[in-house]
């Protein structure tokens, strides 16, 4: 193995008395890409924040090309060659991608911003992370989809030639076309000598990208090595400390009574139906619209914008579809929404300190099943759920499947919309791909695999002939 | 290269040129329309005279004022810091100093406050909405305790030489305070479009985190956006002071908002992110353009357009035999302003 160009010696750090990182080692290469693992709240992103200079580590070291780096902000970070890409882009919108590759570091004389210049540089970046063809320099920022504000992102980088490269999640909100994209201009800039950490917490993916892992778990290093040394069942019995529960595919069962139709799309009682597919391919409108027709309960995948008020309470976030229920003559009680909130704190094992937390101080696990108490809650026979589990981890994703099953046991109807193909053959009765704005034909979980599920995905195979 | 460099330009220049297109054509009818209803006064070398003159405070505090929009703020404190400029300016006179003198202590003065705003919204963490409403409760007090709550007068012997109507030299045409705003403006729309500073203010109103974490000093831009947004209020103040020739405290009251409307109508958005010192300027004017012709219209004038006689005096009964009574003008403003609001809503969507 290379020397190590950064490298992190016991780093510890404390927030409000909680450990949130315990004396963390960590060693980067030049040219490798190197994966963070570990489970929400393992203190990933922490880690990630003091390497960028955004927070201050409390104890430890850090060394940069052999030299003490401590960076006191993002800036100084950027300019000693450090450089981050968040999950959400840090894009500036009203600007254009020029300008936005050449944010924080212009090149101007006398203070007066040289254009052609920086033209000419955003061009060279994204060429030079493939991204020519795709991301047009003159276009306004705001017109881009999320995949290309990554790239946008990536070419920012990539322009201040940095030495180390952190990835915060960079896929969780792409199809795998654009992060097939995002991972060569990654590749691209990995083999010109950048050292690379990823977070991350897509394992596929971390297998395919990554050379070496360090898994976290309650802030501390539990595993690091070679990931040809690693298999899936040691990352994951390091990241949660316990075996893995294998997800259980649904056993096939009798559903008798259709519980809504809608064209060639009909779901029966009891049933959980998936929706797999790119994202760009429609699945969310369809949703959306299936919810409109049905007038069933939706759990939106922005959890963030469409799903809670985040400065409210889990107990008024929990009731405010149906504040009429909590009282009579249009008064709210209080006592009432403790109580349905209590019951599904209980019912889900949501762990929060009671019933009027603020729901942004809780984990993404935790939202989620609040989010789906919402929707049982409101009592309707369909359930519409997208992206069940975008940015959880494993263990809650394991409890949110577990809840969801419970509900199509009790008989309700469940639709889920959801990229991880693993996901869909796990726990649906019935699978059903979209592509490009049309849905195909649903069939029964045990005749796809996850190869025709990506397959039909990308090339559509089958799904013309049904709409 | 596929694309010519200077595309990049054009597609700019382009976007911006559109976001003008509507508040300068609604200028453009505004003129037209008082150039048709009152002839004699409205399109005279004089009313522009005096149109510059009442446009000029307005003016500067929209410059200023779109620092700070598009930094994703606002400041209230613009009508006050005016006042209290002007205050300052003629208590200096008073004080048998010389005119420059004067004039920079109120620039000085107008900077201090913007300082002051820029240390609480962008140091303290203040909402800019409740920093600058304090300040500007703070210097409007300030400046009626320094004036003892009366107008000062500077001495009998002084002359107001920068709001001239009839400048010296001839040859100016308008007056020295117009010019000195002209330049202002187009210093500043340079600073906005073409700097590093300006494209750090919107970066922050457009995204201020993704601002932070490219390195932007967020703190220092922000802080700098309300302290320039102070000096011009100042510069403002003091032209304020010669135009009237006298301190008054109470003076410019409101204005903090006709300058808010000036940038809304100029296209800047209130969330940040866009704006520009042409528009607000074009805003400025043409709400000042409202207020001096509606004062000038003369409706027994619109015979010559055949206009029948009856017609006008119709028209007179309505609104006076001579100009248009406040409360129209004020409707019109809000009218102004509510479709400048309403094309902005069409154009995102």
């Amino acid at each position: 193995m290379k020397s190590p160009i950064f490298r992190l010696t016991g780093i510890s750090k404390t927030f409000s008395g909680v450990h949130a990182l315990r004396k963390v080692d960590l060693d980067l290469a030049a040219g490798e890409i190197h994966a963070i693992l570990g489970e929400n709240g393992a203190g990933k992103s922490t880690l990630l924040r003091i390497m960028a200079g955004a927070e201050f580590l409390d104890a430890g070291s850090m060394q940069l090309s052999g030299k003490d780096y401590f960076p006191k902000s993002p800036r100084a970070a950027r300019t000693a060659g450090v450089c981050v890409v968040h999950q959400e882009p840090a894009i500036a919108e009203h600007q254009t991608v020029a300008d936005n590759i050449n944010l924080g570091c212009e090149i101007s004389s006398f203070g007066i911003i040289d254009r052609a210049s920086q033209l000419r540089k955003a061009r060279q970046a994204l060429k030079a992370i493939g991204a020519e063809a795709i991301v047009d320099p003159t276009a306004l920022a705001s017109t881009l989809t999320s995949g290309t504000r990554q790239l946008v992102e990536i070419a920012r980088a990539f322009g201040t030639q940095p030495s180390v490269l952190l990835l915060d999640e960079p896929t969780s909100s792409l199809g795998r076309v654009e992060a097939d994209q995002l991972w060569n201009a990654v590749r691209t800039m990995a083999n010109s000598g950048v050292a690379v950490a990823l977070v991350s917490h897509r394992l596929d993916e971390v297998r395919r990208v990554a050379n070496r892992a360090t898994i976290l778990r309650d802030g501390a290093v539990v595993k690091s090595g070679e990931l040809s040394m690693l298999d899936d069942d040691a990352l994951v019995r390091a990241m949660s400390g316990s075996v893995a529960k294998e997800l259980q595919a649904r056993s096939a069962r009798t559903h008798e009574k259709i519980c809504f139709q809608a064209g060639s799309f009909e779901i029966r009682r009891g049933e959980i139906i998936g929706i797999g597919g790119l994202v760009g391919s429609g699945r969310s409108r369809w949703l959306r619209e299936l919810a409109l027709k049905s007038g069933a309960a939706r759990v939106s995948e922005d959890r963030r914008g469409e799903g809670f008020a985040q400065s409210l309470s889990i107990a008024e976030n929990l009731t405010l579809p149906f504040l009429g229920r909590m009282g009579r003559w249009g008064i709210v009680l209080s006592s009432e929404q403790a109580r349905v909130a209590n019951k599904w704190r209980e019912a889900l094992s949501i762990k929060c300190t009671g019933p009027w937390q603020r729901i942004g101080d809780l984990s993404g696990g935790n939202q989620q099943k609040i989010a789906i108490a919402r929707v049982l809650e409101q009592g309707t026979a369909l359930i519409l759920v997208d992206e069940p589990t975008r940015g959880i981890d494993v263990s809650a994703k394991a409890a949110i499947h577990e809840i969801l099953r419970h509900a199509a046991d009790d008989g309700h109807s469940i639709v889920v919309v959801s990229s991880d193909t693993r996901e869909l053959l796990a726990f649906c009765d019935r699978i059903a791909v979209m592509w490009r704005g049309s849905l195909g034909v649903s069939k029964a979980t045990n005749e796809w695999t996850e190869h025709s599920i990506v397959d039909t995905a990308l090339r559509g195979a089958g799904v013309e002939s049904a709409a | 290269m596929s694309a010519p460099n200077s595309l990049s330009g054009w597609a700019r220049w382009n976007s911006t040129f559109k976001r003008l297109l509507g508040p300068s054509a609604a200028l453009c009818a505004v003129i037209l329309f008082f150039s048709l209803v009152a002839p004699e006064s409205f399109c005279t070398v004089q009313n522009a005279r005096t149109l510059s003159a009442q446009s000029v405070v307005v003016v500067l505090g929209a410059i200023g004022m779109t620092f700070v929009v598009v930094g994703g703020g606002i400041d209230l404190s613009i009508g006050s810091v005016i006042a209290l400029s002007s205050v300052a300016s003629a208590l200096v006179v008073r004080a048998g100093f010389s005119s420059g003198t004067a004039a920079l202590l109120g620039c000085f003065v107008g900077l201090m406050v913007g300082c002051v705003n820029g240390f609480l919204v962008a140091s303290a963490r203040l909402p800019a909405f409740i920093a600058t409403l304090g300040t500007m409760g703070i210097a409007r007090g300030v400046a009626k305790w320094l004036a003892n709550q009366s107008t000062i007068y500077p001495p009998e012997d002084w002359t107001s030489s920068l709001m001239a109507k009839n400048p010296d030299p001839a040859w100016l045409l308008l007056a020295p305070g117009v010019w000195i705003t002209i330049v202002i403006a187009l210093a500043f729309g340079f600073v906005l479009s073409r700097t590093v500073f300006g494209a750090w203010v919107t970066s922050i109103g457009s995204n201020e985190s993704a601002a932070r974490l490219c390195g932007v000093p967020v703190v220092r831009v922000r802080w700098t956006t309300y302290a320039l947004c102070g000096l011009l209020a100042g510069v403002a103040g003091v032209l304020q002071f010669h135009r009237l020739s006298g301190g008054d405290p109470t003076t410019a009251n409101g204005k903090e908002l006709e300058v808010i409307a000036a940038v809304v109508i100029g296209g800047a958005a209130l969330s940040g992110g866009f704006g520009t010192v042409g528009g607000s300027i074009v805003g400025a004017i043409l709400m000042a353009a409202l207020a001096n012709g509606c004062n000038l219209v003369d409706w027994n004038s619109l015979g010559r357009w055949g206009v029948s006689t009856e017609m006008a005096q119709t028209l007179s009964s309505w609104f006076g035999s001579s100009g248009i009574p406040n409360y129209v003008q004020e409707i019109l403003v809000g009218v102004v302003i509510v479709i400048a609001a309403l094309a902005d809503r069409r154009r995102h969507r």
